[in-house]
């Protein structure tokens, strides 16, 4: 996969940008569902998808291939994003507004339309209680348990330290806590995990 | 009630972050604490909210759109070519080297000849050496004595911000004005432009009755923010007079003809020129001393074209306009996002 994206890479500096094509089509999808998680409206990750490739493709030139290229991708996915949210936030401040959701996810999908229903409404919920908590603890809670990153990935991603990723985690986890304990939910409890057993290979 | 220690450890423990040791801490920890039991329940509950989402697919083929944006917008995947720049001779260096220093020479005696230490009175007459601050720098005192002093030189100012994000930016300078006293209100326009997070939009904050010290600390307070963030928005500030295009600009968008605006009659419409007090000049005077004035506003204008009527925020604006106080100076601030 690498040594191919590495010919890909290699064909848009000589001059062929339909091979930066075909890098969309591959890593569209897995961008934009960390994105979407990340903002609260399908367009606004969209157009951060978009304008993530595009930066992407200007820089190419800068990418020395130490890391893959969907890490290096990534990462300027997450920051695009992060960055409209504080601005959203901050809009939103000025407007003394409050925030939209993501839409949830079309009931139709599923052929159960109860169980469907129930599970946009859970996506709703989540989006909401991850709608309150800042878009840098928003981000670490998306890339630990949505993508599954290590720590170090992490923290280069966002470019701050290991500590600061495991200091985030732990303040986002507990309002994350906070905020469902505030507002419980009545239609739908998520399947309960294995009591007492830590996740394996997350360790530093 | 847990301690945060043992908050610390559970929530590592939903990671899988740890040490034996550690693990084995919070397995005593829970056995014998069912609060501990029930934090650790939560937290594992929300993982699996989390990993439940479903996938989300964009929808589309992106690429088409890419490749299309790319070529309209004609980019490039290489660097841009460095601009050659042609090697001034020696001997000319030089010489341009002894006329500044000529000039600086003939600029300090006049202005010790003048014995104008008028406290925080603008010194009419001197021009602002156009100059740039980096907002970290502003941290030094040495930097911030540099920008009050060519902040005194003049009564109308232009300080043009390279920011990375208007919005943001907005919001801090109204809290940064706030302190100060002077309530901001952002023009309709700009409004819908912020929200529209229109990078490209160039955004006016304009003032009047500040001091050249009041300037100062309000970008010095945005400089201390600077360094304590992890995420600079405020790159640097560019001081210079304020132009008689930026005049032109301010009026129209605030839909003031400009000769009333800037030149015209005192009665009708407050001007400041006209209105400016000077501050004296001879060794004795006293200077007179600066009143508090009754409500200060600053407005946030979009720099584009300017519409037929002026919207609420812009009449609140134009009707709190207050005779110019000695001292004080009109301040253009021109956020220009870079990103």
């Amino acid at each position: 996969m690498s040594a191919d994206d590495n010919r890909l890479i290699a064909e848009c500096l000589a001059g062929r940008s339909a091979a930066f094509g075909e890098l969309v089509s591959r890593y569209q999808d897995r961008l934009y569902n960390t994105v979407v998680r990340l903002l609260d409206n399908a367009e606004d990750a969209k157009d951060v998808v978009q304008e993530a490739f595009l930066n992407a493709y200007q820089s190419l030139h800068s990418f020395k291939g130490d890391s893959l290229f969907f890490t290096w991708l990534y990462r300027i996915a997450v920051n695009t994003a992060i960055s409209q949210k504080r601005r959203q936030k901050s809009v939103l401040r000025l407007h003394g507004g409050e925030g939209q959701m993501v839409e949830p996810q079309d009931p139709s999908q599923t052929s159960q339309p109860g169980y469907a229903l129930e599970m946009a409404e859970e996506e709703r919920r989540v989006h909401e209680a991850l709608n309150r908590l800042s878009p840098e603890h928003r981000a670490v809670l998306v890339m630990k348990d949505l993508e599954g990153l290590k720590y170090e990935e992490m923290a280069d991603t966002l470019g701050v330290p290991i500590g600061t990723i495991r200091s985030r985690l732990h303040r986002a986890r507990l309002e994350l806590r906070d905020i469902f304990l505030q507002n419980p939910s009545e239609a739908h409890e998520p399947p309960h995990p294995q009591p007492l057993s830590p996740k394996s290979g997350g360790e530093d | 009630m847990l301690s945060e220690q043992e908050l610390e450890l559970l929530t590592a423990f939903v990671d899988g972050d740890m040490s034996r040791r550690q693990r084995k801490a919070v397995l005593r920890l829970l056995h014998r604490s069912s609060e501990a039991r029930a934090v650790l329940r939560d937290l594992q509950e929300n993982v699996h909210r989390l990993m439940e989402l479903p996938k989300r697919k964009v929808g589309e083929d992106l690429a088409p759109a890419i490749l299309q944006a790319i070529e309209v917008r004609g980019l490039k995947p290489t660097p841009p070519q460095p601009v050659l720049r042609r090697r001034v001779p020696v001997w000319a260096r030089y010489a341009v080297a002894a006329s500044i220093l000529l000039l600086g020479a003939g600029l300090a005696s006049y202005l010790i000849s003048k014995a104008g230490n008028n406290g925080d009175l603008i010194a009419k007459g001197d021009k602002i050496k156009s100059q740039s601050f980096a907002f970290q720098d502003l941290r030094k005192e040495d930097k911030r004595n540099l920008l009050v002093r060519e902040l005194r030189k003049e009564r109308a100012v232009h300080l043009d911000l390279k920011v990375r994000d208007n919005a943001s930016a907005v919001q801090r300078l109204r809290d940064a004005f706030g302190e100060k006293g002077v309530d901001m209100l952002v023009d309709e326009k700009a409004k819908s432009s912020l929200a529209k997070l229109q990078g490209k939009v160039q955004y006016f904050v304009y003032a009047e009755n500040l001091s050249p010290d009041e300037v100062q600390a309000i970008l010095h307070k945005l400089g201390a923010e600077e360094a304590d963030s992890q995420w600079h928005n405020f790159q640097s500030v560019a001081v210079s007079s304020l132009s008689d295009q930026h005049k032109t600009s301010i009026s129209t968008l605030l839909g003031v003809p400009e000769a009333d605006f800037f030149m015209g009659r005192v009665e009708e419409s407050k001007l400041f020129d006209q209105t400016f007090i000077e501050a004296p000049k001879g060794k004795g005077k006293k200077a007179p001393a600066i009143q508090a004035a009754p409500q200060r506003l600053a407005v946030v204008l979009a720099n584009t074209s300017a519409g037929s009527a002026p919207s609420q925020e812009i009449r609140q604006f134009l009707a709190s306009r207050q005779q110019q106080r000695p001292g004080t100076m009109q301040v253009l601030l021109v956020l220009n996002q870079t990103a």
